[in-house]
């Protein structure tokens, strides 16, 4: 489980408080989707939560406090994915870049024969062997999304954090990637933020809103849904269609 | 041959300093694409060894000024080295994070700091050749005048580089992904950003109190490691690069001792190295611009 209780996180140079007295809980076998509008704070949350910036207050994972958990502990625990960064001459190739993310438990300099299979068999079950020995500055946005998915499987944590897995995706890879979500998130906590509303209520179990730094609700998706707070996290109005089980809320232009 | 025609104590002397002058190209071919390596992979940027970034011409300049102004002494020369190469380094950091921390950032104050010092040496170097006249050696990159005193500092240097290089090769790939993806794998990124640059720059800094500038060995070897190799896992590629280095630059000075030589003496092996590094250079500049 993980457990935020009055988290604080202030960019000092700037001034900005990011976040205010955040509290939240994130048990097993959820997958929570923070949303909220640009400049909400869904970013800093999860950073904080991986132990990536500091903070004020508690962040606890499975009951460790993050900020005073020695990294390699951290490492065991929590698996971060944001954005990675390609530079052109130095680009490893996919199944390079998966091996890296075993080399948090390999006890030896290289890899062994166990890692190189777990790589192989997570590389098939998400159909992409076919880009095992392409160079990662060669991948496609969608591709590059689904091969940062792959890492994170790889490392085999209980709890994965995904900073935007739907950034630059046309509508058939946000898709893809919402089903991959789902279809790996069992006995797992995945934790991912978006401002896309749609890839939020189609991923998710329960969503976190955020607005201006601040929790303004958590609640499983169609509690979300129904009790309007999308209007006020996004200041938008949504018009709900109710011809299916779980309401479509739609922006109003 | 030379035993035959000289006489054996002669012979022994010339064994000696050709002897040393081997050894000397052989660690400081592997020191300097070490450097290279290690300064590309933890900066992000395949653009950049000690003498674009400016280690080298601080490292220059630093020394003549310690032959100027201070009694001389081979420690006293590489501590001189240290602090002027290293001081070049944070200034380039320093200006090239303030203005983005691009690749292209690095390359253009690295080569405005490296120009700077080797300018100002150039200038003191009128003034070094009056106190000591050898030092002139220094200012082009040359091997001519290695005594057998560096062949041990050299070793010790290259042995500290295969240490670290267990401790280094790891973090480095994971942090050619991002910091923030090294961070969550248990890798503190400026730590060992911190620790990879000062290792590159400490030793490229002795380097250069040693020998001089020999720009563009520490860029083009690791390029040409990770081609030959077809990766870019620094596990393979800094020993590869080490190897090569070496080989590379026994046989430049071996080119510049025997074929480049006139009557005023033999070309200085890092003037034959950027020759050949500098096209190399303008070649992978082209590609990263084109790339954007």
């Amino acid at each position: 489980m993980i457990r935020v209780e009055k988290l604080k996180v202030v960019y000092e140079k700037a001034n900005i408080m990011a976040l205010r007295d955040i509290m939240l809980d994130i048990h097993e076998n959820m997958i929570l989707g923070i949303l909220g509008p640009n400049g909400a704070g869904k970013t800093t949350l999860l950073k904080s939560i991986a132990g990536i910036l500091p903070y004020q207050g508690y962040v606890y994972v499975d009951g460790i406090e993050v900020s005073k958990a020695p990294l390699r502990v951290l490492s065991r625990l929590i698996s971060y994915m944001g954005d990675v960064v390609v530079p052109e001459a130095l680009s490893l190739t996919v199944f390079e870049a998966l091996l890296t993310a075993r080399y948090h438990i390999l006890r030896k300099f290289f890899e062994t024969r166990q890692d190189i299979e777990i790589v192989d068999e997570t590389l098939k079950k998400l159909g992409i062997s076919h880009l095992k020995n392409r160079r990662l500055s060669q991948l496609s946005s969608g591709e590059l999304r689904i091969v940062i998915i792959a890492m994170a499987l790889v490392k085999n944590t209980k709890y994965i954090l995904l900073d935007e897995p739907d950034a630059h995706l046309d509508l058939k890879n946000k898709i893809m990637v919402s089903r991959l979500i789902k279809q790996f998130s069992r006995d797992k906590v995945v934790v991912f933020t978006t401002h896309d509303v749609y890839f939020a209520i189609n991923t998710s179990t329960h969503i976190a809103l955020l607005k201006n730094g601040k929790l303004i609700y958590v609640g499983d998706v169609k509690d979300v849904i129904e009790k309007n707070y999308l209007e006020k996290a996004f200041d938008v109005k949504f018009k709900l269609l109710r011809d299916r089980e779980l309401p479509v809320p739609v922006p109003v232009y | 041959m030379i035993f035959v025609n000289l006489g054996y104590g002669q012979g022994y002397a010339v064994l000696a300093y050709r002897l040393n002058r081997a050894l000397a190209a052989i660690f400081v071919g592997f020191l300097l694409s070490v450097s290279g390596c290690l300064l590309q992979s933890s900066l992000r940027n395949p653009l950049v060894d000690h003498y674009i970034l400016g280690i080298g011409g601080g490292a220059l300049f630093a020394t003549y000024v310690y032959i100027l102004l201070l009694p001389f002494t081979m420690y006293g020369r590489i501590l001189s080295a240290i602090i002027g190469g290293l001081t070049a380094l944070s200034i380039t950091i320093l200006v090239a994070e303030a203005i983005g921390g691009s690749d292209i950032a690095y390359v253009l104050v690295g080569i405005g700091v490296s120009t700077t010092f080797s300018g100002l040496s150039i200038l003191l170097s009128y003034f070094v050749v009056a106190k000591n006249p050898y030092a002139m050696h220094i200012l082009l990159g040359s091997l001519v005048l290695v005594s057998g005193k560096w062949i041990p500092i050299l070793l010790i240097l290259l042995i500290l580089d295969i240490i670290l290089y267990f401790i280094l090769a790891k973090p480095l790939n994971v942090m050619m992904l991002g910091d923030e993806y090294a961070f969550q794998l248990g890798y503190n990124p400026r730590f060992y950003r911190l620790l990879a640059t000062l290792l590159a720059g400490v030793t490229s800094s002795i380097v250069v109190s040693c020998c001089g500038l020999i720009g563009f060995l520490g860029l083009v070897i690791p390029h040409f490691s990770r081609f030959l190799l077809n990766t870019s896992d620094n596990r393979l590629v800094i020993p590869l690069s080490g190897l090569l280095g070496s080989v590379f630059l026994l046989l430049a000075d071996n080119a510049s001792r025997l074929v480049l030589v006139s009557e005023v003496g033999e070309v200085p092996v890092g003037a034959l190295v950027s020759i050949l590094g500098a096209p190399f250079y303008i070649m992978i500049l082209v590609k990263r611009i084109r790339g954007r």
